[in-house]
């Protein structure tokens, strides 16, 4: 049932992408996203894409799971290009009953889908070829520095992991407690909006009480193996920059500047 | 109330690197007001199997026949199936969500659209049925011991007057005594009440002393079908699959290994009390009392009284030790 829903959507591989260390990742993913927001101009939105492209073909990511993750933003993309074709002021294209499409609204409309999609791709990219574990070590790297200012950077780190790591098993409990409810004629899938909302309490309550009761249990079992947060903590996998990185952060900051260049 | 499994095969996520096939080929009646027990290791598709017997899933091939609806008929309401087959969970008491007992177990007749005075009926009989009192009701399920809240999901499930009842696992996490009040509770389920009971198990020896039929179950093949006593005759096969047998069952193999002529097709302790007073009690050589003692064997695990023994030689400790 929730067997389908893009959650953790790390695409085992060995491919050079998939290699290279999760902080490169994050800071090319986090930089992208920056500029994505600057471009305007068809140049510049295809060099990125290329780019992107590039590194989704080196992964090795099926375009049927590309096609998935795009796919579940289609409808914001969609309303969004709708609202910029109408609200932009400007020559008109045409009239739509009290509605008017202008020439302007033509652009900012796919300027903006065009952003949108680049973004997914870019941040795609990132969790297909970086499992979470990675992805949370590099983040609490880079969040290191924060620490000064008071940023808790392997706690946050600590509560992703675990957050992630329990996805799954959330899913799978909450679809156990469904079908324990739907033996007990409990229906889904009829009803208003308001009789459907209600529905969920039979779910969510014994969910929650089951959450509670596993975050007892793990506090527990991470106590009883000495765990006292980030403080003097070593770790199993040591990151290290290598030869690549560099080279993929040069390369993709060279592109990302030829960008805002020909925005 | 019949169900017929025909060739079921299910295959989960199909056409995924993560597909898995659960069942294959599995053919399987449920009789009217039988005892039927489903065992078989983990991952051998015992809780799939029993998904298909109230339309929870859907077969991938084969067809599962509940009474006089075929459930591949996607017309047939499934409602009216999941009331006649009720089916209890692994740790059922994680599925209450009510503020009170009496809410909970009435949730299930207030889905099939009872009036409430019948709703109330149902709830009291549904307690009575696993032995809870009225003075339950007003309680909230989160405060009960752990057999008592598993009764009350069970009754869950019975208030909406299933003609079949499906246990998975029932006894699994609770205390000896919660086990037995549970077990004891089935069985009058099955006697009194006259419901048909498929029950999912791991102990031999639940199965011994109460199914009729037994149906064992490994990575997703039905391996065989029959009584317990048929079934626990083919012991190699279940400690083959990692089942075993009762434990009753295996001490009288290991007695007639070690020469002892007695019976092993023995499933209950009843029977292997009876049949030990059969072998030594007739002789008076070794009186139970101290057959049964610690230490009533020697440390080389030879019978007790030594003497004399071969492969077919009459069972008692040979002559010259007598008293």
């Amino acid at each position: 049932m929730f067997s389908g829903a893009p959650f953790g959507q790390y695409y085992p591989g060995e491919s050079p992408v998939h290699r290279l260390d999760p902080r490169t990742k994050i800071v090319v993913t986090g930089g992208l996203v920056v500029v994505l927001f600057f471009l305007y101009r068809w140049p510049a939105f295809a060099l990125v894409g290329v780019l992107l492209m590039g590194g989704l073909l080196v992964a090795g990511i099926p375009p049927r799971l590309l096609w998935r993750s795009l796919r579940s933003i289609l409808a914001i993309i969609a309303f969004t290009f709708v609202l910029q074709l109408f609200m932009t002021p400007g020559p008109v294209w045409f009239r739509l009953g009290p509605l008017t499409a202008t020439w302007p609204g033509l652009r900012m409309g796919m300027v903006t889908a065009g952003r949108l999609v680049l973004l997914i791709l870019s941040t795609s990219l990132l969790t297909f070829t970086t499992s979470p574990i990675a992805l949370t070590d590099g983040l609490e790297y880079l969040l290191r520095p924060l620490r000064r200012v008071g940023v808790p950077a392997h706690e946050i780190a600590m509560m992703m992991s675990i957050a992630l790591r329990f996805i799954p098993t959330l899913l799978e409990e909450a679809e156990k407690i469904m079908k324990a409810q739907m033996a007990r004629g409990a229906d889904f899938q009829s009803g208003n909006v308001i009789r459907r909302a209600r529905s969920m309490v039979p779910i969510l309550v014994p969910l929650f009480v089951g959450a509670f009761r596993r975050a007892d249990d793990l506090a527990m079992a991470m106590e009883a193996r000495c765990y006292r947060g980030g403080e003097g903590r070593t770790r199993l996998r040591v990151l290290r920059m290598g030869a690549s990185d560099l080279a993929a952060l040069a390369g993709s900051a060279v592109v990302m500047a030829a960008a805002l260049v020909l925005r | 109330m019949p169900i017929w499994v025909e060739d079921l095969t299910h295959i989960y996520l199909p056409g995924t690197p993560m597909e898995v096939v659960a069942l294959e080929g599995v053919s399987l009646e449920v009789r009217d007001g039988e005892f039927l027990a489903i065992i078989g290791p983990t991952g051998s598709g015992k809780s799939t199997l029993i998904q298909h017997f109230n339309g929870l899933l859907r077969p991938t091939r084969g067809r599962v026949v509940v009474g006089d609806l075929d459930l591949s008929d996607r017309r047939v309401n499934l409602r009216r199936v999941r009331q006649q087959v009720g089916l209890v969970f692994q740790y059922p008491e994680q599925q209450l969500f009510e503020e009170t007992v009496l809410a909970d177990v009435a949730f299930g007749p207030r889905n099939l659209g009872y009036p409430p005075e019948e709703v109330d009926r149902r709830v009291e009989q549904a307690l009575e049925m696993v032995g809870l009192g009225r003075e339950m009701l007003e309680r909230s399920p989160f405060e009960l011991s752990g057999g008592e809240t598993r009764r009350v999901a069970i009754a869950g499930v019975l208030a909406m007057g299933p003609r079949v009842l499906v246990l998975d696992e029932p006894t699994a996490g609770l205390d000896p005594r919660g086990r037995q009040e549970i077990l004891s509770r089935i069985r009058a389920l099955h006697a009194d009440y006259g419901l048909t009971v498929v029950l999912v198990t791991h102990q031999m020896e639940d199965v011994a002393r109460l199914a009729q039929r037994v149906a064992v179950l490994d990575r997703g093949r039905l391996l065989m079908v029959g009584s317990p006593r048929e079934v626990f005759a083919q012991a190699e096969m279940l400690d083959r699959v990692g089942l075993g047998t009762p434990v009753v069952t295996r001490v009288m193999r290991l007695l007639q290994e070690r020469g002892w002529q007695v019976r092993t097709d023995v499933l209950t302790e009843e029977e292997a009390e009876a049949e030990l007073v059969r072998v030594f009690g007739e002789n008076g050589r070794l009186p139970l009392r101290d057959a049964r003692l610690p230490g009533g064997t020697r440390a080389d695990g030879g019978p007790a009284s030594g003497g004399t023994r071969g492969p077919g030689g009459g069972c008692p400790p040979g002559g010259g030790d007598g008293p």
